[in-house]
This record gives C-alpha cells, structure tokens and sequence, in this order.
C-alpha cells in the first residue's frame, strides 16, 4: 500500500508538470490540442489525488499499522468515522487531502470555463497545476503521507482526546474549503495581469467563488471557535492563537475585497487595491499553512512535525515576488475609471472599511509574529496576549459596526445632507432610545459594550430600513402582500439581500462577543459528594462522583446540580475526565448548559480521594455568536444562490432601440 | 510488491494515454464546446449591464440615488448596453 500510494503521488508530480508545460503552450491559438490536454491533465491530477486519499482512507480504516500516519492517528478501538477523519490530524493527509480539494477546485473551474476566458484558462491551468505540483512534490521528497514504520505495531496510537470531536470532522474541512478555494480568483487574477485582460469580465466569473471561499472561511472559524469551547478547558471561544488567528487572516482581507470588488464592478475604481488584496488574500492562506507547520508558533492547533516550513517559507516568496512584480508592470492598465467624488458615497464607506479591515489583519499579523521576530533577533522569549487584541479589535469592530450600517444606506457617488438626513433619522432615534434601556441592564458597567449595543441597534435598523424600503417599492407596483413583497426581494437580488443577511448576522455576532468577553464570571471549588458551591448567583450541587473502567479509558465523572438564585432547577452539568489506555493524553469532557442570554461551562480536572475540582464560567450571550455564524451562513447562501431561469421580460434597452429604429 | 508496480504501471499507462490523447489524435479531437468565447464573454457584460440598469431604477425608486444622479448613471448605462448589443448583433451578422 506504501509503495503504491507513493507511486501515485510521484505520477501526480509528472502529470503536474506535464499540464503545467502544456498549457503554457497552448496559450498560442494553434496549439489547440496542448491546450486541451492541459485541461486533462487537471482532471487527471484530481483523479490522482482522489486515488492517493482513498488510499490512505481504506489503510486507515482497515487498521494497516505499517503505515506512519495509521500507526500514529488511529487505533482499533476508535469509530469509523474518526478513522476517517484521522487523514487530516496528521501533517501529510491534511496536505493530501488540501492537495486532493485543490485539484477538485481547480477541475471544476477548468471545466466551467471550457467556453469562457480562452485567454486566461492557459494561464490559470498552469498556475493551478503548479500548485498542484507543488503539493505532490512536498508530499513525495518532504512528508510523506505513505511513511512506513521500522516495527509494525499491533494497535496504533489513536487520536488525541481533543481531535475526537464532532467539530473536528466538519471545522478542518471547512477551513480548508475556504483555504484552498481563494487559489481559483488568484490564479485568475494573475492570468489577467499576464494576458492584460483586465476588463470585469473575468471578476463577474471569480463572483461566486470569492463569496464560497469567504463563507467557508468564516463558517470554519466559527466551528473551530465552538470546538475550541466545548473541547479546551480555558473557558472560552477565541484566545487569539497564532493558528487562530491565522484563519482569521485571510477572511479579514476577503471580506475587503468582497466589498472593494463592488466598487470595480460598479465604478471602475480600486482596480490595483483589488489585485493587491486578492494576491494578500492568497498570500495569507499559505502564510496560515506555514504558521500551522513550521513550529515557529506554538499552539494547541499546531502539526508536531515541521518538515514542510522551508517549502512553504519558499511558494509564500515566489507568490508575493511574483504577484508583486505582475501587478507593478501592469499599472497602466489598471487605472481607475472615475475618482472619488465625496467622502460620503458608498465607495467611500467601503473605502473606510477596506483600510480598517487591512489595518486590523495587519495589526493581528504584527501580533502574531512579533514573539517568533523576537526570539529570532535576540533570542528573548516574549509573548502577546489576549488582551492586546482585545484593546486593538474592540475600537476596529465597533467602528466597523457603524460602517456596516452606514454603507448600504449611502448612495453611489454622493450623498446630499437631505438624503442623509432621511436615511439616518430613524436608525438615529432608534439608537439614542435604545441607549437608556441598556443603562437599566448591566451593560452600563462597560462602556465599549455600550456603545457596541447601541451601534448595534442603529445598524439593525438600518438593515431593517433597506428591507424595509425594497418591500415598499414592490409592493408599489400592486399585486403582491407584504410576504410575498419580501421574498420577491430577495429572490430577485440575492446579491444584495444576502448581503444584508449576512450584516445582520455579523452584528449578532459582535453583539455577542462584545458581551461574553466583557461579562464573563469565573469560579473555582471543590466538592465532595452532596456538598454546594456558588458562583455568580447559581448554586452548584455534586450529586454524583463516580471513577470506572471502560474500554477505552479510566472514566471521571460527576453530576452536578445546577440552580438559580431563586431556587429554580437550571439543569445537570455533566463534566468527565478519561485517561486513555492507548496513549498518554488526557481526554477532557466539559459540560455546558446553554441558553439565549448566558452559558454555564463546567470542567472537572480531577477526582482524588473523592474530591472533585471544578472550574465554573458562566459567559454570558455566547450562543449569540453560534446563532450569528448560523445567520451568517443562511445570507451567504442567499447571495450565492445560483440565478434561476426567468420568464423573458422584455428589455428596456432592447425595446428603446425598437423604438429609436 | 509486484501487484503494486503494476498497477502503477497500468495507471500511468492510461493516464498518458488519456491525458496526451488531443496530441495523439493531432489536434483533431472534437471541439466540445463550439462557442466563440468572444460572443458568451459579450452576453455576460450584456447580462451584467442589464443587471446595472435594474439596480439604478431599484436604488431611485427606494430612495437611494437622487433624480439627477439616477438619470446621468441610467443613462450612461443604456448607452453602454445598446452598445453591447448591437456588438453582438454584428457578431451575429458576421457568424
């Protein structure tokens, strides 16, 4: 199985180059047929890739211990499916399995593109092949995901207790989706700039991949933030990891260019910024693989081996030289159609958003890297934490929240004060009265939280107003309910409406980590069998401490009784604690009882002469982030629904010339 | 051991033969899609300028372009796409 598994990593490096050669080729009109073998070369390197994964999946999930990544990431005992989802715990099969996404990306675009963008498919083809290449070069001659042992061992390893988790099956995926996806409107983006093909044409294409890239992004970094809740035992959602936040990364400069794209397609502006942020955006996700691979960070997200680093320190310059170097020779063809005519226009806002965006990516990179430039310049060991982000996001996020209610209710080019005066007079009032009622709550104990709920009124109701204003327009025209004005909406602009789904969903979001991050009440205490503690108004209860034998682990575990300050039954908190057989770590269980205003989070380290520790959170409006990523995600699809079929209306422009002739 | 090397013999056997069979058949193969790439990239600007002018008379309508604005931006985009169509239809005539 090793050998064959290696034999087809090592044909995929062949084909790689082969497709790579041939579309460079066949860029030139009468090299038709090498153009359309470079085509089957990218469906021949997603077949490749497919066969070297379904490989690794059937040693995987057959037990063949002979191979490094089974003996180390699986065992007998653990379930199918973890077998399964075993392939991307090691460093090589998450390598395979973002080579195997690639290609299949990549086959996709070189398949809906066969009669579009002639001029730019050679170039993309080579550029993606050369991606590919590169991960079967790494995965033949620097990792190999087909390493086998020098004993073979009767049971393997098994997967550390904080990979078996539901969220590790869909959150890697997801990042990876997104990851991998961004390479498709890079590799058009630089074919563009090589041909100097740089209408919108090749934008309109690239609409829903950028949208499917950034979603998959986003919704990823929401997973792995609710694995990171319910699997670690610090409490919370977000630490901001070097691995955290290098997902972060890519989504922060995506979502400038989602807007800044808006602007090219609709003034023909922010041509280069456009292109920069795309080559940044691309950057950044392989800059995130290095940081993931290359032990210059440490982190609970972290590869142990770090053989890749140097490979991938390697495409990172050559994408950044070269992505540079093609954008600074083609400038005179990206220059912009009109200029700004007023700092209040909707470029305008999406300007301010875009530098905000970039700034806080840059502000987060700086942060993540300066304790590795450190420790390399002077050998000190420092870190960053959590509370440098927090005090350099919170001002960014807030600031952010305005723009994204202020931005859609600004018209294109300028906005006369008359306009700005209707627009915002009612997101206006409901923000002001809304500011007393919060002083009521305990949100007045925090300024920044504050005035993030009261902004976070204003733009729910500016978003509201859109719908709101699009409604009445199409119920103007009679005929329609209310209902029915709504979906007719949406429907017939998905674009848009999704877009301010997904707003809405984001303010959610920011409402509930701006809560949660500043109201958060700790405790800890121990207790034995019947005795209580109290945190924060609840009563804890320990019903139960139990130790037993299963088949896998030695089990802790407790039961523990959950009541409010009035007396009322909350629930059973059930934390768990099992030392495994197989390997050395720890299995953590925490328990959480979840609600729309505030989580109770409990973690039990330990069970010694029938004393239990326990550490107690109670966060509160957590479950709004899940619920803004679940809104985030519903807008999302909205604006990336694929256009139906239409009756055909008849065209104004058509009929006009009709008339003209 | 054996099974294994020729089964990646056979595989790339097939895939040279697959991949290189536009070379092999000397760029006679069966063009699969006859579009003139030219013409779908045109309906797609048409497409999208069509899409334009409905935005700009949805944005009037809810209030959020001016009369004035409205009418210079409508009017640019109507002239950009009978420009396109009547691209099109000389692409048409000439095909």
């Amino acid at each position: 199985m090793s050998l064959f598994g290696r034999g087809v990593l090592l044909l995929a490096l062949a084909t790689a180059v082969f497709t790579v050669v041939a579309a460079l080729i066949g860029r030139a009109p009468a090299k038709r047929a090498w153009y359309q073998a470079s085509r089957r070369g990218m469906y021949a390197l997603f077949g490749l890739f497919a066969v070297a994964v379904g490989t690794l999946q059937v040693a995987l999930l057959r037990g063949d211990f002979s191979l490094e990544n089974v003996a180390g990431y699986s065992s007998r005992e653990i379930q199918w499916y973890f077998k399964i989802t075993a392939l991307w715990a090691s460093q090589a099969g998450s390598l395979m399995f973002w080579a195997l996404i690639l290609t299949g990306f990549s086959a996709i675009a070189v398949y809906t593109n066969r009669a579009r963008n002639r001029d730019l498919m050679p170039i993309v083809i080579a550029i993606l092949g050369a991606l590919a290449g590169f991960f079967a070069l790494v995965l033949s001659f620097a990792t190999s995901p087909f390493a086998t042992v020098d004993v073979v061992p009767e049971n393997g390893s098994g997967l550390v207790s904080a990979l078996r988790n539901p969220y590790m099956i869909t959150h890697p995926p997801m990042l990876y989706l997104g990851y991998v996806m961004v390479a498709i409107p890079f590799a058009f983006a630089m074919a563009a700039l090589v041909t100097r093909r740089l209408d919108t044409g090749w934008l309109t294409s690239m609409r829903k991949w950028n949208l499917a890239s950034w979603t998959f992004l986003g919704i990823g970094i929401v997973l792995g933030a609710k694995w990171a809740y319910e699997s670690l035992t610090f409490g919370g959602y977000w630490i901001w990891d070097p691995v955290e936040n290098a997902a972060l990364l890519p989504w922060l400069t995506g979502t400038a260019y989602i807007h800044s794209v808006m602007v090219q397609e609709r003034r023909g502006m922010l041509k280069v910024w456009n292109m920069v942020l795309i080559l940044v955006t691309f950057a950044l996700t392989i800059f995130g693989t290095f940081m993931t691979r290359s032990g210059i960070t440490s982190s609970v997200h972290a590869f142990g081996a770090r053989t890749v680093g140097p490979y991938l320190l390697g495409l990172l310059v050559v994408t950044l030289i070269g992505g540079m170097y093609l954008i600074i020779t083609r400038l005179s063809y990206l220059k912009s159609s009109h200029s700004l005519e007023s700092y209040f226009s909707r470029e305008a806002i999406f300007l301010y958003n875009n530098l905000l965006l970039v700034g806080l990516a840059f502000i987060v990179t700086w942060g993540t890297l300066y304790p590795a430039m450190t420790e390399l310049f002077t050998g000190e060991k420092i870190t960053v934490g959590t509370p440098f982000f927090d005090q350099v996001a919170a001002p960014i996020g807030i600031v952010l929240l305005i723009l994204t209610g202020v931005g859609p209710l600004i018209p294109w080019r300028k906005a006369s004060p008359k306009q700005l005066r209707q627009r915002f007079l009612w997101p206006t009032i409901a923000g002001l009265v809304s500011l007393p009622l919060f002083l009521l709550t305990d949100a007045r104990g925090s300024w920044p939280v504050l005035v993030t709920l009261v902004f976070a009124v204003f733009t729910t109701v500016c978003i509201g107003m859109e719908f709101w204003r699009g409604m009445a327009v199409r119920h103007a025209h009679g005929g329609v309910t209310w209902l029915s004005a709504l979906g007719q909406i949406i429907s017939r602009n998905r674009r848009r409406y999704g877009g301010y789904i997904v707003h809405m969903g984001i303010v959610v979001v920011i409402c509930g980590i701006a809560v949660s991050k500043s109201f958060v009440t700790e405790g800890q205490f121990q207790l034995r069998q019947g005795e209580s503690a109290t945190v924060s108004g609840y009563t804890f209860t320990a019903i139960s401490l139990t130790r037993r034998r299963t088949a896998q682990a030695m089990r802790v575990e407790a039961a523990v009784d959950v009541k409010n300050a009035s007396g009322d039954h909350v629930g059973t908190l059930r934390p768990a604690m099992n030392a495994f057989t197989s390997n050395p770590d720890m299995g953590v269980e925490v328990a959480i009882i979840g609600g729309p205003t505030r989580d109770i989070w409990m973690y039990m380290p330990s069970l010694r002469d029938g004393v239990a520790p326990f550490k107690v959170f109670v966060n509160p409006m957590v479950s709004w982030i899940w619920a803004g990523g679940a809104i985030f995600l519903i807008g999302a699809v909205v604006a990336g629904w694929p256009e139906g079929r239409r009756r055909r209306v008849p065209d104004p422009v058509v009929e006009a010339e009709r008339a003209a002739a | 051991m054996i099974a294994d090397v020729v089964l990646i013999a056979l595989l790339a056997l097939a895939l040279v033969v697959g991949v290189s069979w536009p070379l092999i058949a000397g760029g006679h193969e069966v063009v699969e899609v006859a579009v003139d790439p030219a013409r779908v990239a045109l309906d797609d600007e048409i497409t999208a300028s069509l899409q334009a002018i409905k935005e700009l008379q949805f944005d009037h309508q809810a209030g959020s372009l001016s009369d004035d604005d409205f009418q210079r931006m409508e009017r640019a985009e109507r002239a950009n796409a009978a420009r396109l169509i009547r691209r099109r239809s000389e692409l048409d005539g000439d095909s």
